[in-house]
């Protein structure tokens, strides 16, 4: 797998966690402390800055448009904006080794 | 709401695992996912068990996580009648499983308003043991669902 998807992996993971955390009632279920959150915001910020520059830009623009950065596909078709992709980039053999995006929606893909 | 995610081939009645992880990967085993997207899953659950366990005690967890690999929610629910040490809240083993998995595509907060739902059957099935007794996967749904509307 492209390194620089794996790394946008990890930090959508990263991402959604900390979404989640700022719920409440979630943090009543699970016990979540605030030096916990902190933890996690610590952790965000150094896969973040494992990104290179280009990609930190792009994802955190594709953020604060979509809620996330990176999409699976889905019967061809891109789970943020559900346009079909092009038939080039379906027949892509080993399409996780490079870093996609959408050409409609512009969101990092992984098929 | 549950009645939507409940299905009989995502009932593990009898959990063979007797570890955490181990456990995790057999949950994660019965999602009808591509063995790489099976894995980054079962990364990103042991991750949040890092976090702190979601084994919220009297015998039930409820581990969880949302990933940009999955294109819609997954509900996988395992017992163990042994039980698992989980490193649960209360140090208790574990016997009941709640695996809930989505995309991050969620409008409206399905994600969350299930995880509060599950919950809250946990609850009910901490005081009403019934679920250790239950050998069929559809009876055990019927009966998770009559839970969820008491």
């Amino acid at each position: 797998m492209n390194k620089v998807l794996k790394i946008l992996i990890v930090l959508n993971d990263l991402d959604e966690k900390l979404k989640i955390f700022k719920d409440q009632k979630y943090r009543e279920i699970f016990n979540i402390s605030s030096k916990m959150i902190e933890t996690w915001e610590k952790k965000r910020e150094n896969e973040f800055k494992k990104l290179p520059i280009e990609v930190q830009e792009n994802y955190e623009r594709l953020r604060k448009r979509y809620g996330f950065g990176l999409a699976s596909v889905t019967e061809g078709s891109c789970n943020n904006c559900n346009q079909k992709l092009p038939t080039f980039m379906l027949a892509i053999k080993n399409p996780n080794k490079e870093l996609l995006t959408c050409p409609n929606c512009g969101i990092y893909i992984i098929l | 709401m549950l009645k939507e995610l409940l299905k009989p081939e995502r009932i593990i009645l009898n959990l063979v695992s007797t570890k955490k992880e181990d456990v995790l990967k057999e949950l994660v085993d019965v999602l009808d996912l591509p063995e790489e997207k099976k894995k980054i899953v079962l990364e990103t659950l042991i991750k949040r068990e890092e976090i702190g366990s979601t084994g919220i005690g009297k015998g039930i967890a409820i581990p969880h996580c949302r990933s940009a690999i999955l294109d819609k929610v997954y509900l996988v629910v395992g017992r163990s009648k042994k039980g698992i040490d989980f490193d649960a809240i209360d140090n208790k083993p574990v016997h009941l499983f709640f695996l809930l998995c989505a995309s991050p595509r969620d409008p409206e907060s399905r994600y969350l308003i299930t995880l509060g739902k599950i919950a809250e059957i946990s609850r009910k099935l901490s005081r009403d043991k019934k679920y250790m007794k239950i050998e069929d996967e559809n009876e055990f749904i019927e009966y998770l669902i009559s839970l969820e509307g008491k």
